[in-house]
């Protein structure tokens, strides 16, 4: 499995390597002159991109075993599945948050965000999630705002003008 | 030598209350994150970050460091309660520490490593503090084409981080200094990738990246392969009786420390080297009526704790003194200097000798006080073993969250931080080094700089100005036996393996 994704995965920044090589042409040069091109605003990153996209296509191109599809049994497939749905969900979390940070506030998106990751990653109860959820985020809004004088956002609450 | 006893000397007149203070907090939270498997120094160093943006450049430090040597250590003490190293570096006293404990010795076994890991430690913050002033004295006299040399050499290095394959290795820290590309070019003000971003021309930052690619992708990896607490973890304390291991093995001590520190100093090479290296360094001198080696040796555990520990000041010589971080963690410490606004390197000594001084007070400092420390903390860390998993990883998220946001109230650092989670996820998926990735993208900027003066000054004859820089010359050289190791390391094995299977 290893093998095979870190060939795709070459395969992938080799891909980057060359849309980033692309966008490396489109610098616009029109207010430079007189540089040299190995070291201009094109000619540094895109010696980059040329290495990253020689070794990704050797990493890709290297032999390397791969298990056959289907040697895994059926358990060990869910297991990878179920784990890997609880790695997308914990992202879509994460973005969720981060759209909802500044506009509902820190008290309101944070806690709920926190019970999402304790039940995501082996919490078994939601009562004991919550009470932990809500007392962390309490203890870390406390420590920024009195301790480091840092103001999180506020939110629809308001919560900075009651402390 | 005077010189040297003249600034051991001075340096107690560096640190203030709030030092102590911050030293004790970085080397307690050490050595309970060390403890833990899954989160080690790195993701604490990591975590805290954030919080030293609002301190003055000594205090960051102080806490940035303590969270280094107490996370060095901590990692024994998970090794030996439950047969589990908190850090990769613990695997080395994993084989004797773990079967001492079996055998009813697991408090001499948790003294033992604490008491090599203050012996380490304290020897590699005195050799630190006599080396870094005369290696940075001569990189004083460094031009631009030695310092994109040394920067070379620091990313050539990378290779070695990546276990099996220093190709990607290499990648990752080409990638690094990709990213260290976007915004403004530094020379010419030109636009690069920035799509017409306004937060892009500033160019990407290093804490997103940093807590993304190690906090949030750990948590990921942790979320999809959950690590069980541990109930059955049984209580040690501290034992008087492993004092004697200091009259009885003092050599082993020495030899250890020394190692660590050597190991530390070679960038790229790390903890988990030294403390093999010392570990087999240790094995010819079994003392008689000993365990053997990986039965439970006492001598195993001081070996690997002694080394591992000793690598941290190591490491922190290139960094400060050449701006090498030879470490992922140190490269870390060198952006958190670098958020203070203090770029490390030999111009440090001359623009901040303060800072220095007071980093090599508060590391001297935080070596001395991990054996009180360590031996108090022995008993809390059964306490830390049993956390579930979720409460950690709800903490992890939480710090990362607000640390990030908090230095710049930007909620596209928050996504960005999120994308290189995802980013770094996919890659350690992938079995990439994403170490590499941190490691380029803070020598970014010096290399580019560097490298682009050198060109302008050696006005169009690159290679004829070169061959007038003999330095550059020998690390370039330095540089190509870096890049051809990985590959005449390879084929020696292969050549093994063919032999062996013959």
């Amino acid at each position: 499995m290893t093998a095979r994704a870190e060939r795709i995965a070459a395969l992938v920044i080799a891909a980057l390597a060359l849309v980033g090589l692309y966008l490396t042409s489109r610098i616009d040069l029109s207010l430079t002159s007189n540089l040299n091109v190995l070291t201009g605003p094109r000619g540094y990153p895109g010696l980059i991109l040329g290495g990253i996209l020689i070794l990704a296509l050797i990493v890709a191109a290297r032999p390397g075993s791969f298990p056959a599809i289907g040697s895994a049994s059926s358990e060990t497939i869910d297991q990878h599945r179920g784990g890997r749905l609880r790695v997308g969900l914990v992202l879509a979390a994460l973005v969720l948050f981060a759209l909802a940070f500044e506009p509902l506030g820190y008290i309101l998106a944070m806690p709920p965000l926190l019970v999402a990751i304790a039940m995501l990653s082996g919490a078994q109860r939601w009562q004991s999630a919550a009470l932990v959820s809500v007392l962390m985020a309490l203890i870390c809004l406390l420590a920024f705002r009195f301790g480091l004088d840092t103001v999180l956002p506020e939110g629809v609450l308001g919560i900075d003008l009651i402390l | 030598m005077p010189d040297f006893i003249e600034a051991l000397g001075s340096l107690y007149q560096l640190i203030g209350v709030a030092q102590l203070v911050f030293v004790t907090i970085g080397l307690a939270t050490g050595i309970l994150i060390g403890a833990l498997p899954g989160v080690g120094p790195m993701l604490g160093v990591i975590m805290a970050i954030p919080f030293t943006y609002y301190m003055d450049p000594i205090s960051s430090m102080a806490l940035l460091i303590g969270i280094y040597q107490g996370g060095s250590f901590g990692g024994a003490l998970s090794a030996t309660v439950v047969g589990m190293p908190g850090t990769p570096m613990a695997a080395a006293t994993l084989l004797d520490a773990h079967p001492m404990a079996l055998r009813g010795r697991a408090s001499e076994a948790a003294t033992l490593s604490t008491i090599g890991s203050a012996f380490g430690g304290v020897t590699s913050a005195l050799v630190l503090i006599a080396i870094a002033p005369l290696l940075a004295q001569i990189a004083l006299k460094f031009g631009p084409a030695e310092t994109a040399a040394f920067a070379l050499l620091g990313l050539t290095t990378l290779g070695a981080l990546s276990s099996g394959s220093p190709l990607k290795g290499w990648m990752m820290g080409l990638f690094g200094l990709f990213l260290a590309t976007i915004g403004l070019d530094p020379v010419t003000g030109v636009s690069r990738y920035t799509f017409g971003s306004v937060y892009l021309d500033s160019g990407l930052t290093l804490i997103p990246i940093l807590v993304g690619l190690f906090g949030i992708s750990e948590v990921l990896m942790q979320v999809e392969r959950p690590i069980r607490a541990h109930d059955h973890a049984s209580g040690v304390a501290a034992s008087i009786a492993a004092f004697r291991s200091l009259i009885a093995r003092p050599i082993n001590y020495v030899r250890s420390s020394v190692t660590g520190v050597f190991v530390g100093i070679l960038p790229g090479i790390g903890g988990v080297t030294a403390s093999f290296l010392s570990y087999r360094l240790a094995m010819p001198f079994r003392k008689h009526g000993d365990p053997n080696f990986g039965e439970g040796n006492p001598d195993g555990v001081i070996a690997s704790e002694a080394a591992n520990s000793a690598v941290t000041g190591g490491a922190l010589i290139p960094m400060l003194a050449l701006s090498i971080p030879g470490d992922p963690i140190v490269a870390v410490l060198m952006g958190g200097l670098m958020l203070q606004g203090i770029t490390p390197g030999p111009r440090m000594f001359l623009d901040h000798p303060d800072v220095v001084q007071g980093i090599f007070a508060v590391f001297l400092i935080g070596a001395a006080m991990l054996l009180p420390l360590g031996l108090v903390f022995i008993r809390g860390v059964v306490g830390v073993l049993r956390l579930p998993q979720w409460s950690i990883l709800a903490a992890v998220v939480m710090i990362s969250l607000v640390g990030t946001y908090a230095i710049s109230r930007q909620i596209l650092d928050l996504v960005v931080m999120i994308l290189f989670g995802a980013i770094g996820y996919l890659l350690r998926k992938a079995d990439y080094p994403v170490a590499p990735i941190v490691i380029g993208f803070v020598l970014g900027p010096i290399f580019e700089a560097n490298y682009r003066r050198t060109w302008l000054i050696s006005q169009g004859d690159f290679l004829g100005y070169l061959a007038t820089r003999p330095i550059t010359l020998v690390v370039l050289v330095g540089v190509m036996l870096a890049l051809a190791f990985p590959f005449f390391q390879g084929l020696t094995s292969r050549r093994r393996t063919t032999s062996k299977s013959a």
